[in-house]
């Protein structure tokens, strides 16, 4: 599940700096939607086949650190699809959502972005992120992890098909994790 | 001191007008006695035992504000033994979960093995002169560990009852959940924390059926259902009639809805297979053959949810704040499909992102914060509903239980329970006056 965290360093060419730039592009506009709130767009950006899954995370010894993060069918923060994650969405706008009505403010923060993959029509990209959530008068939270994104498409036009997120937590430390992240 | 603090807290719970003084949410001192005459007391909830299947399995744990490892031996029996090196206090243990011979102190080296006994000393024979007795340094033993249908329980006070004593009638509740098939524990305990007091969430998870049609209506509006099948059939009104409440011993209690429409259920679906069983069925009884779900609260602090089948445990870390320790269960008997759209459910359900949970988050912080002003403290808190309408039904059916579904009568209970047990020093004294749930509410 993490096996792509160290791939091999691409080489270099003006394809591969398009390529990186297209993908980049297509990133930081999906972050600027959901820190805009324009979650019916950002739903258009998911495939109809979409895994969104975020494990959780134990602490573990060294010699079975590999089983830090439970495997799918164990313990997860997020474990959607694509019908409950518009249920997600439509849960926002239903004017009982109390956990985001007032809404949070967050600042979605992408980097370290590599695609780890290429195969015809999908790229594996691997990123970092950092959220900032700001909520009511005083209460910040903020989630860091590694991202690993399953895109489909070409040419800076693609659908998300999977989300794999990995905390660097292993308690969270917020009320609610009520954010897309 | 904390004696003098305890027994004045419990003056803070009004049970004839049903009324709770705000203070106990937040005072510092209350919350330490707490700690001793609940948390250091009681029979806490410690893991369930298909986390720790083999010889040397361990999971870390919390008991109150204390970290425990329950380990299992070679020959099965489960061990659980403060966390903490008996000479200079390190953990002996960093990890949460895992499979060890011994566990060994990083700072001396000090080496126990996993019935906490002192196996090894760096240095025994000539920097101690071989005088130090070993076995008078074990790790500290939790007083008595014991089971129910797969949840281990633990207690730091001998003088406790039994486990069997202390669960009393709330057995009868958890077998709604565990006759449902042969509940294994996933992988992966969820953690979050939250700017609460413990209470709150225990009061939440006692009775409060107030709570879902307004808390959650967002979720059901979005058309979310979570369960084993057991779909969420709440309307958006809350029901009087539609299911019973009960209360019991020790503090413990839930409430159970009745199943609206038993005809929408599949028989196909293999997470439904125990509704149609007749064994199961016969050894449920009439009465909780009915029920389509339950809020269960084992007092102090263990949530248990016979529809979304978790165990989740709230721990206090101060007076505002805890952490939440969800673990899901699954029936070992049904395919690995059906399990995992079981566990699917449940992720969507509860937890920090939870459908439902993720609003419980929002509220339970903002009653906590509440709680903290000096004037806000002269408004006490409302927990009368339903008061003097309660009365226990005693048919043969069931343990006494009220057979109305939406009322405060097992809060309030709880609160009483809290408070006898903040005013009594020690479990005899607590048994010495200690009060069976009344006829009336």
């Amino acid at each position: 599940m993490t096996a792509q965290t160290h791939a091999a360093r691409p080489a270099l060419t003006a394809s591969d700096m398009l390529l990186q730039y297209q993908v980049e592009q297509f990133l930081y506009h999906e972050a600027a939607l959901l820190d805009a709130r324009r979650f019916d767009e950002w739903y258009a950006l998911l495939a109809d086949d979409l895994e969104y899954w975020m494990p959780v995370r134990s602490t573990r010894s060294l010699a079975d650190v590999e089983f830090e993060f439970a495997p799918p069918g164990g313990g997860a923060y997020f474990d959607d699809d694509k019908v409950s994650m518009g249920q997600r969405v439509k849960k926002l706008t239903t004017g009982f959502a109390w956990a985001e009505d007032p809404p949070s403010r967050t600042r979605h923060h992408v980097t370290n972005v590599r695609i780890v993959e290429r195969r015809e029509g999908e790229l594996t990209i691997s990123c970092n992120f950092l959220i900032y959530r700001s909520r009511l008068a005083n209460e910040v939270d903020v989630w860091s992890g590694r991202r690993e994104d399953t895109l489909r498409g070409s040419a800076g036009d693609y659908t998300i098909v999977t989300r794999h997120l990995f905390l660097d937590d292993v308690s969270l430390n917020s009320k609610n994790l009520s954010s897309f992240l | 001191m904390s004696e003098t603090i305890a027994r004045a807290a419990a003056g803070l719970v009004d049970f004839e007008q049903g009324t709770v003084n705000r203070r106990i949410f937040v005072d510092p001192e209350i919350y330490r006695a707490e700690i001793e005459h609940i948390f250091a007391r009681c029979w806490l909830y410690l893991a369930h035992d298909t986390q720790i299947p083999k010889p040397g399995d361990y999971v870390q744990v919390m008991m109150g504000e204390e970290p425990v490892l329950v380990c299992r031996d070679a020959d099965g029996t489960i061990n659980a033994f403060m966390n903490t090196c008996r000479h200079r206090g390190n953990k002996v243990c960093r990890s949460d979960v895992g499979n060890v011979k011994s566990f060994q102190c990083p700072y001396h080296g000090w080496t126990y093995n996993v019935r906490g006994d002192l196996i090894g000393v760096p240095g025994h024979s000539d920097l101690y002169h071989g005088e130090l007795d070993r076995r008078q340094w074990g790790l500290p033993k939790v007083a008595k560990v014991d089971s129910y249908r797969g949840m281990i329980f633990g207690t730091f006070d001998p003088g406790a009852p039994t486990l069997d004593e202390y669960l009393g009638d709330i057995k009868w509740g958890l077998d709604m959940l565990f006759d449902q098939g042969e509940l294994t524990a996933v992988p992966g305990v969820m953690r979050w924390q939250m700017d609460v007091n413990w209470k709150f969430a225990s009061d939440n998870a006692i009775g409060d059926m107030y709570h879902g049609f307004w808390s959650h209506r967002s979720a059901f509006l979005a058309g979310h259902t979570a369960g084993n099948g057991a779909a969420s059939n709440a309307s958006l009104t809350p029901s009087l009639t539609n299911g019973f409440t009960m209360v019991t011993k020790y503090g413990h209690g839930f409430n159970a809805s009745y199943v609206v429409d038993p005809g929408r259920f599949d028989p196909g679906n293999p997470l439904l297979a125990w509704r149609f069983d007749p064994k199961v069925q016969g050894e449920l009884g009439p009465l909780r053959a009915r029920v389509n779900r339950a809020n269960l609260l084992v007092f102090p602090n263990l949530f248990v949810n016979t529809g979304s089948r978790d165990l989740m445990l709230r721990n206090p870390m101060g007076p505002t704040k805890i952490e939440i320790w969800k673990t899901g269960l699954v029936d070992a008997n049904v395919s690995p499909e059906a399990q995992r759209a079981a566990v699917r459910a449940t992720n969507r359900h509860f937890g920090p992102a939870g459908m439902f949970e993720q609003d419980d988050g929002e509220n339970w912080d903002l009653s906590t914060a509440a709680a903290r002003g000096t004037v806000s403290q002269r408004y006490d808190l409302n927990y009368a509903m339903g008061l003097g309408n309660g009365e226990l039904v005693d048919d043969g059916q069931s343990p006494p239980r009220f057979d109305t579904l939406t009322n405060e009568h097992a809060q309030l209970w709880m609160f009483r329970v809290w408070s006898e047990l903040m005013s009594a020093g020690s479990w005899p004294e607590l048994e010495a006056h200690h009060s069976e749930p009344p006829r009336r509410f």
